[in-house]
Order: C-alpha cells, then sequence, then structure tokens
C-alpha cells in the first residue's frame, strides 16, 4: 500500500512533506488547483521531471458545471467549458477520450480516467457510460500497454447508503469484459451534525464492500480524498494507494464545496492524535494543557507534534505544521497495520481502537476533562461494530 | 393435422427416416431419435407455429453452427401447419438420467464441470448467458465429452430477451438469486456460474446448499444467505460460484477453471 498525497490549494505542503520529511509516497493533482499550462513545468519550486513518475492527475470531470470551476476551465476539453447546445452535441466521452490523452502526452504512468458525479436516478446511464468509457480505453490500451488506467467511481451520498445500487454497481465494474487496470474511488459520504466522519453502518458496510470486492476480483484501488478512517478499512481490506490530504476538503469528498466557497472560514485548527484515532479541536488542547493530560495524547516521534503542542506555539490552520503533523501521522499510522498480514489487521486495529477508548476514559475519569462534538469518541464504537460485523 | 402418435408419412419420406429409437412428448412438441438420410438425428415436430423460444433457439444454432459442443441444426422445415426442426443427435445420456452414477466421485466431477465451462466460455465472452443450466440440459456422450442443449431462454449481448412469461428457467433448483426474485438487468454470465455450482453441490453431496426445500431456499436467497463451504471438497470453486451477489462471484471463467485444477 502507498500513501499519495492529494494536492490541493496548498500544493507545497504536501511536495514539501515527501521531498523534505520522506512523508508519503506520491501525487494526486487536482485539475481544480492546477492550470492546465502548469503541466510540464516546476511546481512549487520541485522540477517536473523529479514529480511525473511519482503523480497522477485528477481531471475532476465530477465537479459540477454550477460550480465557480477554479482553473478546470484551462483544460478545454473539460465539461465546464461546453455551453448548453454544445453539450448536446459532444458527448461525455469526446471529454474523457481528451482527458486521457493528454494524460498520456504529458508522461503520466498512472492514467486517472476522469468521469462524472453519479446519481442512483441514473443508474442506467451510468452504466452505459461506463461500457462507453470501457471500449474506449481498450482501444487505447492496445498502444500503451506500460501505462495503468484507472477509472474513476464517484460513488453520490445517496449512492453510499444504498445498498442494492452498490451491489448494481460492483457487478458492472467487474464484469468480465471491463479492461481497467483498476478503480479511483471517490465517497461523498453522508456526516452527522459535529462529526467529521461517517458514522452511519450503512456507509461503513458499502465502503468496506466496494474495496473488498474489488480487491478479491483483482482490480486494484485508489481511495481518493480519504479521511483517517481509512486506517478501519485498511485493517479489513487490501487497498494499493489511500490518499493523504491536509485541509479537510482534501479529506472528505463534497460535491458542495465545488459548488460554493467553503474555505470554512477562520479556524485555529485541529490536532490529529495518533492515540486517540482522532482530530481535537486547538482549544481543547489549552484544556488539556491546562489540566496536564496533553502527554497522554500527543504523538511520539513526530517533530510537527513537539512544534504545535509547544506551549509557544499560536494556532493558526492555515500553519503548514498542523497539517504535516497529521500528514506523518496518518502516513504512519496507516502503512503500520498494512506491513501486518491481512488475517492479523483486525485484532491489531481493534487493540488501538480500544487503547483509544481507554484513553478517552482516563481523560475523562482521572482528569475531569470532557472532550465533545468532534473531538469525542463519538465514532470508536461505530468502528468496533463493523470489525465486529466482518469475518 | 391429426393427433400425431408416430411421424407422418411425408415427413418420413422427405427425411428418409429408416428407424426411430425413441419418441418424446414433452405436450408442447413431439421429439423422435431417427435414423434418417442425415444420418441420427433428432426430429422435433411442433404441434403450433414457431413461437418466438423456438426461432431465437433456432437462429442461436444456425449462428453458432461452427461452435463446439452444441448441437447443430440440419433442416427446418414447415408440413401443412406444423414445423419441423431436424438436428444433429448427440449421442449419449443427459446428465439427469445419469447423475447417480456421479454422486460423491470427485475426480469425474471435477471433469465433467470443467468440459462445461470450456464449452460455455466462448459463449460467455460473447455476452450469451444460458439462463437454464441443469442436468437435463447437459448431454453426455460415451466418450465423456459434454454438449449442452436448450439454448431456448439464453440471453445475448444486445439484452434483447424473449417474454416475460418465458424467462423464468424451467427448474428452480438450479435458478439463481436473482432469476428467482426476478431481477432481469442482473442476468448475466455468472447467473451460468451459479446454476453450475448448484450441479456440482448437487453431485458432491446430493443436495441443495441453501436449503431442502423451496420456501427455504428463497428465504436464504433473499437474505443474501453466504455459506461457509471451507469443510466442503472444491470449496474454492463452490465459493466463486455459489455467492448471492453477484459482485462476488467469479470474475471470470478461468478463475472457475484454476480452482478445479
Amino acid at each position: 500500500m502507498q500513501t499519495l498525497h492529494q494536492l490541493g490549494h496548498n500544493q507545497k505542503w504536501g511536495l514539501d512533506s515527501y521531498f523534505q520529511n520522506t512523508i508519503g509516497d506520491g501525487f494526486i493533482f487536482g485539475a481544480y488547483n492546477l492550470p492546465a499550462s502548469k503541466i510540464g513545468s516546476k511546481i512549487s519550486g520541485y522540477k517536473w521531471e523529479d514529480l511525473i513518475e511519482i503523480s497522477l492527475l485528477d481531471l475532476q470531470f465530477y465537479a459540477s458545471k454550477k460550480s465557480d470551476g477554479g482553473k478546470l476551465s484551462t483544460y478545454r476539453f473539460h465539461p465546464i467549458n461546453l455551453n448548453q447546445v454544445q453539450e448536446t452535441i459532444v458527448d461525455g466521452i469526446t471529454c474523457v477520450e481528451a482527458g486521457v490523452n493528454l494524460q498520456l502526452s504529458s508522461g503520466f504512468q498512472k492514467i486517472i480516467i476522469p468521469s462524472f458525479y453519479q446519481t442512483t436516478n441514473k443508474s442506467e446511464k451510468n452504466i452505459n457510460l461506463l461500457k462507453s468509457i470501457n471500449k474506449l480505453v481498450q482501444k487505447i490500451k492496445k498502444s500503451h500497454q506500460n501505462k495503468e488506467f484507472y477509472m474513476t467511481l464517484c460513488v453520490s451520498k445517496d449512492g453510499i447508503v444504498d445498498s442494492s445500487y452498490i451491489e448494481k454497481l460492483l457487478t458492472e465494474t467487474t464484469d468480465i469484459n471491463m479492461c481497467f487496470d483498476g478503480y479511483y474511488i471517490v465517497i461523498e459520504s453522508p456526516k452527522e451534525y459535529k462529526h467529521k466522519i461517517p458514522t452511519d453502518i450503512r456507509v461503513l458496510v458499502n465502503t468496506k464492500k466496494i474495496f473488498e470486492t474489488l480487491n478479491k476480483q483483482g482490480f486494484k484501488t485508489i481511495w481518493g480524498y480519504a479521511n483517517w478512517d481509512a486506517l478501519l478499512f485498511t485493517s479489513l481490506t487490501d487497498i494499493q494507494y489511500i490518499t493523504i490530504g491536509t485541509y479537510e476538503n482534501l479529506r472528505c469528498f463534497c460535491l458542495e464545496r465545488f459548488l460554493e466557497d467553503q474555505a470554512g472560514g477562520p479556524s485555529k485548527g485541529w490536532y490529529y492524535s495518533e492515540k486517540l484515532l482522532n482530530f481535537v479541536k486547538a482549544q481543547d488542547i489549552e484544556i488539556l494543557r491546562m489540566f496536564n493530560c496533553l502527554d497522554i495524547i500527543k504523538n511520539e516521534k513526530n517533530i510537527f507534534t513537539d512544534i504545535i503542542l509547544n506551549s509557544s506555539f499560536i494556532w493558526n490552520t492555515h500553519k503548514p505544521e498542523v497539517h504535516k503533523n497529521y500528514l506523518l501521522a496518518i502516513d504512519r499510522g496507516l502503512k503500520s497495520i498494512n506491513q501486518k498480514p491481512l488475517h492479523e489487521r483486525k485484532d491489531c486495529f481493534l487493540r488501538q481502537i480500544n487503547n483509544a477508548k481507554n484513553i478517552y476514559k482516563i481523560l475523562t475519569e482521572k482528569y475531569r476533562v470532557l472532550l465533545s462534538d468532534e473531538s469525542s469518541d463519538y465514532h470508536l464504537n461505530y468502528w468496533v461494530n463493523l470489525l465486529n460485523l466482518s469475518e | 393435422m391429426p393427433p400425431i402418435i408416430d411421424i407422418p408419412p411425408q415427413i418420413k419420406r422427405h427425411y428418409s427416416v429408416t428407424i426411430v429409437h425413441k419418441t418424446y412428448d414433452t405436450g408442447q412438441k413431439y421429439s423422435f431419435i431417427v435414423d434418417c438420410k442425415h444420418g441420427s438425428c433428432v426430429l422435433k415436430i411442433l404441434k403450433y407455429s414457431l413461437g418466438e423460444r423456438e426461432n431465437r433457439e433456432i437462429s442461436f444454432y444456425k449462428q453458432n453452427e461452427n461452435m463446439a459442443g452444441i448441437p447443430k441444426i440440419l433442416d427446418v422445415r414447415q408440413f401443412g401447419s406444423d414445423w419441423v426442426v431436424l438436428e444433429e443427435c448427440i449421442q449419449g445420456n443427459n446428465l439427469g438420467e445419469i447423475k447417480q452414477n456421479y454422486y460423491g466421485i470427485q475426480k469425474i466431477i471435477i471433469a465433467l464441470a470443467q468440459r462445461i465451462i470450456e464449452v460455455m466460455s466462448p459463449f460467455w465472452y460473447s455476452g450469451i448467458v444460458h439462463r437454464d443450466l441443469k442436468p437435463e440440459n447437459i448431454m453426455i456422450s460415451p466418450n465423456g465429452s459434454v454438449s449442452i442443449i436448450d439454448f431456448g431462454i439464453y440471453k445475448n449481448p444486445d439484452n434483447s430477451t424473449i417474454t416475460a412469461t418465458d424467462f423464468q428457467p424451467h427448474t428452480f433448483f438450479y435458478a439463481a438469486p436473482e432469476q428467482v426474485i426476478p431481477n432481469k438487468a442482473d442476468i448475466s454470465y455468472r447467473t451460468d456460474f451459479f446454476s453450475i455450482g448448484i450441479i456440482v453441490f448437487e453431485l458432491l453431496y446430493q443436495r441443495h446448499p441453501f436449503g431442502a426445500v423451496k420456501d427455504e431456499i428463497l428465504a436464504a436467497y433473499a437474505a443474501h444467505k453466504t455459506i461457509d463451504f471451507s469443510s466442503c471438497y472444491l470449496n474454492v470453486f463452490l465459493d466463486l460460484c455459489l455467492q448471492c451477489d453477484v459482485s462476488q462471484r467469479a470474475r471470470s471463467p478461468q478463475l472457475l477453471l484454476n480452482a478445479l485444477a
């Protein structure tokens, strides 16, 4: 398993953390933030030759026409450039083909085949599109046998809770005729209020089923916009590539983020604790400091933790160290689980969850510190439920 | 024409029928195994016009006449108001007649399953689904070669299918969940995989893997029951075939053959 930086607005942080701190194994550039003219050029001071071998490009066709588009319009073939009249003439396949050809001509080794946001009420249309793209890629692959082709599967929030839709999707994507090397999976998971990751058991079960089934059927998988709950799924099945991201919009796919400015406003930031298996609000860090219990939640051997948990650090979500703490911790966490044989991972992760629950208990009972909302252990019991549901 | 108990003379003359070995009356048609000018053949007399199913079956055999393992159509002709279909007679017995000879004998069950998959593979790769695989539709010749018959309700790649009244498989026992809890859209080559899995399991253990009676089997299918085959012979093969969810079955016939090797 390898981790790939899901790059967004502040690409430099991801690039720096790889080249300077050896965090991660590569990058996924998003067309929303990378103008077409930059392909082939230096990016944030790093040479293209050093990037191309370990990078992929997500052309983000799933971004809605209604979005402000970012840099998407700089890709002349991008569907966002088509007006209503043109849309009826130029079908999606033409745009997809152009997107694939751009990546091939630019030297990418792993090609992300762009595709569209898929809602459950258009499943027949989605399947026909998948089959058409499959035929296109079958032809292209004949002259690019050394490249790998990953088909985008964008699962909407109404799709991920619908098990019959997921079963239908998986039946089609694993059909004998599918020629892809793997799938680039982007899941829009609905979340409860004041929760950062999904706890709906249907979402957890269906997410597990997607990765498990594709893996079982011989396809590689890239999980885009993955959040730290990727730890849970890595303990249950093999996933070849998992993205790690800084800001929340890179760890949590949400169509609305492409429709409106959801910068999130001023925030002091969040501290990711490996021991709690959770993000803790910056304000809660100060509470923990006052109660002298920071040490029981801090990440060990993490230079960024050392910086941001120092009492002199002024918290701000726009400081790179805040995010690099997470990048380092999650990269380590995923690889630590993954290096174990599959049959051992579930118990290993169950122990980590129980340790985390124990620490929350110590905070409450011994130190009388209550962490609430997103900082609380709202998610851990759901994770245990999923692990117990799995054979 | 009056009720037929023998081949009408004009048909006998036309095909130079010399010997009639067997007669079958399925209620829809009479079938005779005969020696005639074309050799040993099956002569079918339909007591009514060629229906959609018969037309599909005939056109299927004609389109695939060079494929191994399926009967060849030699002639189709109308006599009065009746239609006659003359097809190659596959020597041997259908598996339904001799399946007790296979019960529990793992080596010949494996060989049989391999032959069935090898015959069907070219059809699956071209998008054709049999949809009614069962022992009665598997012919076994004295030399062990396998032929598949009765493609009457097959599904073809352009998704055209026959009328709703005819699309159900004739035998519930060997049908896949997506056929008995009808969802035509899910019917694919992996539907046939399930039927082959049932056939193999029955030959190994003389029972249905999902239950003893129809209601029990239906309930298991509706609940997407997963069976643990780890203690069974050919457990990997059975696991690849007998999943209620289509997405969990083997992706390709080659994987099934690997599991049988």
